[in-house]
């Protein structure tokens, strides 16, 4: 297992190396001066060369991209200048917001839809699956934006059931009761938009495994052994397709985090998705570099996770 | 009348290979017709693309005249109502039709063009170069290519072919896994080996024999990666990163985010276009999977 782990963790560094060297090369390649691109349009010229000096940008470019590896190896992604604070701390305040709209979506969209698609796995076929396919397709092929704003329309503008924006109310209630409340009121509109999304990804993926396995012997020798058709989809079927949903899990992952980050633009939720449109709205360079960075390492490092949990869920899998 | 009737003349000796195609593709397409969502996709998407080209012909109001009519509802004159400005929506929905064809067809042909010489060299000749190029493509598949294309355009400016040049060059990896699945197995069929013994030069063969017998999965993949290339143009519109000079649909629901209460219709049918053309994509995609493999659906009835 653990020389498993090690070769796993070798594997991700060109990942990582090819992540960072495009960010360096970028930066470079574009128009305009690299510290006053770091700096921000409008910094004042003595703070744009305290820049260029702190990261030795009128060094040779060698060793610039020693510095600026051994930088981000270090955790210094640069400075935010339209907060004035380090990029890296930013991101790490905006991570909890994010972590919390994800893993909500995701637990909902996951167990309903491996239900769903369990189900139209069972009745492949039938007119009632196609029916039901074509509405998981639409469910991924909803805009997750324009689908967050006609929730916003229907339950906050004209019903007037849950809040617009922001994660808490602009007077947070007393006691920590009624403030985790508060956040699961404001938590509904955005992760509910995000969830219908991804929904229709596992319908889709649970409907074709389940009735791949269906199609296996051993299914057709456990119904012969006279198991219940309930006992043989749970324990026989499910178990066995749970192996291609988890491994899609960790390549739709980057994907996932482009939803979330769009999600939070329209619901003004403050994590990282807000944080990375403020940015662009304010050019602030670093943290639209940190934000790609911090999302690329997020990425590669939960299809690690995903790809452990996929050989402990499957005792074929051999650790070499 | 009985004794001698002129025997029916053999019927002629058809090229085998010629007949055999045109059956194929008429049980393909007669597979493809019997999924009634693809059916109908495909007029829908036939709808967009004579919108996208007719936009300029028909009888629309012009799309940019701004007027004092502004936050109109729907009505017999405004069919989709009007924006914060008194433009026209239905005549700006028809218009954002083009660029979603030109993103659509820009981006994902290129990362299928792309895909498709990448995937066949390294399945075809195998070895170093496969596994350079499996590797790199391996890299791509796990970048979180839509943070890349956002600091891509925020850096070198947000002109449309330059972002439908963006996402075609971050989105080709899927379509060179499938070709290099394709080609290593076509590699060792025996037309590859004939075409190869009887002195076919590699890229001959490759471009002759086996990209053109390996291409069904990557067709598929091109239909769901259009839909894909819509929804990231618009999502850079959305994050402010679209080209201001084009009228994306993107575009039109971020105008209209700020208008929700006023002219709810601002962002809803943009959007409601994207989502019919997005979908469709995808539901041809689903058709063309259950064309190419017929026993997909048979086992499904078992």
């Amino acid at each position: 297992m653990t020389r498993y782990l090690i070769r796993r963790l070798l594997q991700l560094i060109p990942v990582v190396a090819v992540v960072i060297t495009l960010s360096f090369f970028l930066v470079r390649l574009a128009p305009g001066d690299v510290a006053t691109m770091m700096a921000g349009e409008r910094a004042d010229p003595a703070f744009i060369e305290s820049v260029r000096q702190r990261y030795g940008l009128d060094l040779p470019m060698h060793e610039q991209f020693i510095r600026y590896v051994g930088n981000i190896l270090q955790g210094d992604l640069g400075m935010s200048y339209r907060e004035g604070r380090p990029v890296l701390d930013v991101i790490l305040d905006r991570l909890p917001a994010t972590l919390l709209l994800i893993g909500v979506a995701l637990v909902v969209a996951a167990v309903g839809g491996t239900l769903v698609g369990t189900l139209l796995g069972r009745h492949a076929g039938t007119r009632f699956d196609a029916a039901a396919s074509v509405v998981a397709v639409g469910a991924y092929s909803i805009p997750v934006f324009w689908l967050g704003l006609m929730m916003i329309l229907v339950f906050s503008v004209t019903l007037g059931w849950f809040p617009s924006s922001g994660m808490t109310s602009p007077v947070p209630p007393e006691g920590w009761i009624a403030q985790a409340a508060d956040v699961a009121h404001h938590l509904v509109l955005p992760a509910g938009a995000l969830a219908t999304v991804w929904f229709g990804e596992y319908v889709r993926l649970s409907r074709a495994s389940v009735s791949n396995v269906l199609a296996e012997d051993y299914i057709t020798a456990a119904r012969g052994t006279g198991y219940s058709e309930r006992n043989i989809l749970v324990k026989h079927a499910l178990r066995n397709a749970m192996l291609p949903i988890t491994t899609v899990f960790g390549l739709q992952l980057a994907a996932l985090l482009a939803g979330a980050v769009l999600t939070e633009t329209v619901f003004a939720w403050p994590g990282l998705g807000r944080l990375l449109f403020d940015a662009v709205l304010a050019r602030d360079m670093p943290v639209i570099m940190g934000a790609y960075i911090a999302m690329s390492v997020t990425v590669v490092i939960a299809t690690l996770l995903t790809d452990i949990a996929y050989a402990r869920l499957d005792p074929r899998v051999v650790y070499r | 009348m009985t004794a001698i009737t002129p025997q029916p003349p053999t019927p002629p000796v058809v090229p085998p290979k010629a007949s055999r195609r045109g059956q194929s593709q008429r049980m393909f397409w007669r597979e493809f017709a019997r999924h009634t969502a693809a059916r109908w996709s495909l007029a829908i998407i036939a709808l967009f693309v004579f919108a996208a080209l007719a936009a300029d012909v028909l009888p629309l109001q012009d799309p940019t005249a701004i007027s004092s009519e502004a936050y109109t509802g729907p009505s017999g004159e405004h069919w989709f109502g009007t924006d914060h400005l008194g433009r026209d929506m239905f005549s700006r929905t028809v218009h954002g039709a083009r660029v979603a064809i030109i993103v659509a067809l820009g981006s994902a042909g290129l990362a299928t063009a792309i895909g498709i010489v990448v995937g066949a060299i390294a399945g075809y000749t195998g070895g170093r170069l496969d596994d350079l190029l499996s590797r790199t493509a391996d890299v791509f598949l796990l970048i979180p290519v839509f943070f890349l294309v956002v600091l891509i355009v925020a850096l070198f400016g947000q002109g449309l072919f330059f972002v439908v040049l963006i996402i075609g060059l971050t989105t080709w990896p899927q379509s060179a896994r499938l070709m290099r699945a394709e080609a290593m197995v076509l590699r060792e069929r025996v037309f590859v080996v004939a075409a190869r013994a009887s002195g076919g030069r590699g890229m001959q063969v490759l471009f002759r024999h086996v990209i053109p017998n390996g291409l069904s999965p990557v067709i598929t993949n091109a239909t769901i990666l259009m839909g894909q290339a819509i929804l990231v143009e618009a999502g850079l519109s959305f994050l402010g990163l679209g080209d201001p000079q084009v009228m994306s649909w993107g575009r039109m629901i971020f105008d209209g985010r700020g208008y929700l209460d006023l002219s709810p219709w601002m962002s809803f049918f943009p959007g409601l276009a994207m989502f019919l053309l997005v979908l469709s994509l995808n539901l041809v995609g689903d058709g063309l999977t259950q064309a190419f493999n017929p026993k997909l659906r048979r086992r499904g009835r078992a």
